[in-house]
């Protein structure tokens, strides 16, 4: 995967380029971007071994460009080093038209739409309160469990009763695939970005909606449904994890619900997703997940935080197995987090929180995890 | 003229300064702007970059650069928000959903100019600014 997206680099400079631009030219790019330096406390492994240190977190660019009365343009750059050398990763770059006032159409690739988080954030740091993000919406290559992009068409439609406002859209795209590295290896969640591997597309839709009596409400409602593949590459025929053998479907719907409260400092957000994943001529359970997090801002620039998060993967759920989460028998993680956010002005904030992990997964089942992060927006 | 010269003098020094604003603000659209009035909701409306269109015509809000008294002014009583909240809504807007910002004029001259050459503009200037612009329409009066 890693290998794949370093291609991006080279459209990466020409992106750099024409946000720059050169002097003078009436229709330049504005560049943006979000950086985080964090510095975290990771736990003792089965060896008893410990680490702690220093990390650039991601360094995200984005433009986004009137080309038209009705045309605009989005691209966003992450450059992240995942262990082993920066790559560039293209998250997004969707080109919309606006079919009226309220409705748009876009085609790219996007963050998809389940629930809040996701597209609400998406790479920058500096938007969230807390340091991390709930772990079971981590994007696809950072071990992610939830499809966070799509390739594809994305219809959205605003409408507004005198009841409040509703948000409804709907996105077709190319289903996600998870391909092994021909080792039994857990498999990586792969979006699709470079092509469908089934021509079965995945559909993903919300419906948000915010009352016009309570300011800062919103309640959603969202799901995706579509086929997985698995596919050990390089050696078709091999067994998979969770004893799938060569290639296998996986029918995935995953729904979702959601309700965030910002309002007077206060900051409420919570999450609960479902998923039903079937593989032809075998029964299964369903594996949940939800989180819920409380902010609330003391003064002008300090905000206390405690989240807890918990990922219920159950034993037959061909879909964890295959993703390495469960390995023959249920697994449940759970994290609680507290934390604090201090703003040192509207672009960088500086945060510190611990998390107290509980994980059915791990050598002692339970440890602690520290991480300070100071973000900024440019 | 010496008159004309007073009032612009004395707009610019208001205009500029991190006082509190002390004159009536008017909201101001392209004299063929399909739009007749504007209430204080679809002012806002525009400026957070909600309402985008009015018929076929695209809407373009021009505002000021950071730190403008009259900037402050507006966002307070129209937006009913900070500037450091509206620079966030902003950031959060653009790399949420993409689009643009209103614009930033360096004055209410230019803002009154740009608006009046452009069929969908929208701008708010102080009252006295007014005297003399051609070729806009003011739809909303904002009293101090």
């Amino acid at each position: 995967m890693k290998k794949v997206i370093r291609r991006f680099g080279v459209p990466l400079c020409a992106f750099l380029l024409m946000a720059v631009g050169p002097v003078g030219t009436a229709h330049a790019f504005t560049l943006n971007g979000f950086g985080d330096i964090t510095y975290s406390s990771t736990p003792k492994d089965a060896n008893g071994e410990s680490n702690n240190g220093f990390a650039l977190g991601q360094l995200d660019f984005y433009a986004a460009e009137q080309i038209g009365d009705r045309l605009d343009v989005l691209a966003e750059y992450v450059i992240e080093n995942p262990g082993d050398g920066f790559v560039v990763d293209l998250e997004r770059l969707q080109v919309g038209y606006a079919v009226a006032n309220n409705h748009k159409i876009r085609a790219g690739r996007f963050h998809n739409l389940l629930g809040y988080w996701n597209l609400a954030f998406h790479h920058g740091a500096q938007l969230t309160t807390s340091v991390s993000r709930p772990f079971f919406l981590e994007f696809e290559d950072e071990n992610g469990v939830i499809p966070t992009h799509m390739v594809g068409l994305w219809w959205q439609s605003r409408f507004e009763p005198a009841a409040g406002r509703v948000d409804v859209g709907v996105m077709v795209g190319n289903g996600a695939g998870l391909h092994g590295d021909g080792s039994g290896n857990p498999v990586e969640l792969d979006p699709g970005s470079g092509g469908d591997p089934d021509n079965e597309k995945a559909i993903s839709a919300n419906l948000t909606f915010r009352p016009a009596a309570v300011k800062g409400l919103e309640v959603g409602v969202s799901g995706q449904s579509g086929t997985i593949i698995v596919s050990q590459d390089g050696s078709a025929g091999s067994t998979l994890p969770g004893g799938i053998v060569g290639v296998a479907e996986i029918d995935q719907l995953l729904l979702g619900v959601h309700a965030v409260y910002q309002a007077g400092g206060l900051e409420l957000l919570t999450e609960f997703y479902q998923w039903q994943n079937d593989v032809t001529g075998s029964t299964h359970d369903d594996s949940i997940a939800y989180y819920a997090q409380v902010g609330y801002m003391v003064g002008e620039a300090t905000t206390p935080y405690v989240r807890y998060e918990t990922l219920d993967a159950k034993a037959n759920d061909p879909y964890f197995q295959a993703v390495g989460m469960t390995t023959g028998t249920g697994r449940t993680k759970t994290i609680t987090t507290v934390g604090v956010r201090h703003d040192l002005n509207y672009r960088s904030a500086v945060k510190a929180e611990v998390h107290l992990v509980d994980d059915e997964a791990t050598y002692d089942g339970s440890f602690e995890e520290t991480a300070v992060q100071w973000t900024f927006a440019f | 003229m010496i008159k004309h010269a007073l009032t612009w003098a004395i707009g610019l020094l208001l205009f500029g300064a991190s006082a509190a604003w002390a004159e009536d603000i008017v909201v101001v659209v392209n004299a063929n702007a399909p739009v007749q009035s504007l209430t204080e909701q679809n002012i806002k409306d525009i400026y957070l970059g909600e309402q985008t269109f009015w018929k076929d015509v695209k809407i373009s809000p021009v505002g000021y650069q950071d730190g403008v008294a009259l900037q402050s002014s507006f966002l307070d009583k129209v937006v009913k928000t900070s500037e450091n909240v509206y620079k966030t809504y902003w950031i959060k807007r653009i790399f949420r959903e993409g689009g643009v910002p209103p614009s930033k004029a360096n004055s209410p001259e230019e803002a009154l100019r740009t608006v009046g050459s452009t069929q969908g503009g929208i701008t708010y200037v102080p009252a006295s600014a007014l005297a003399g612009a051609s070729n806009v329409r003011e739809v909303f009066r904002v009293s101090n």
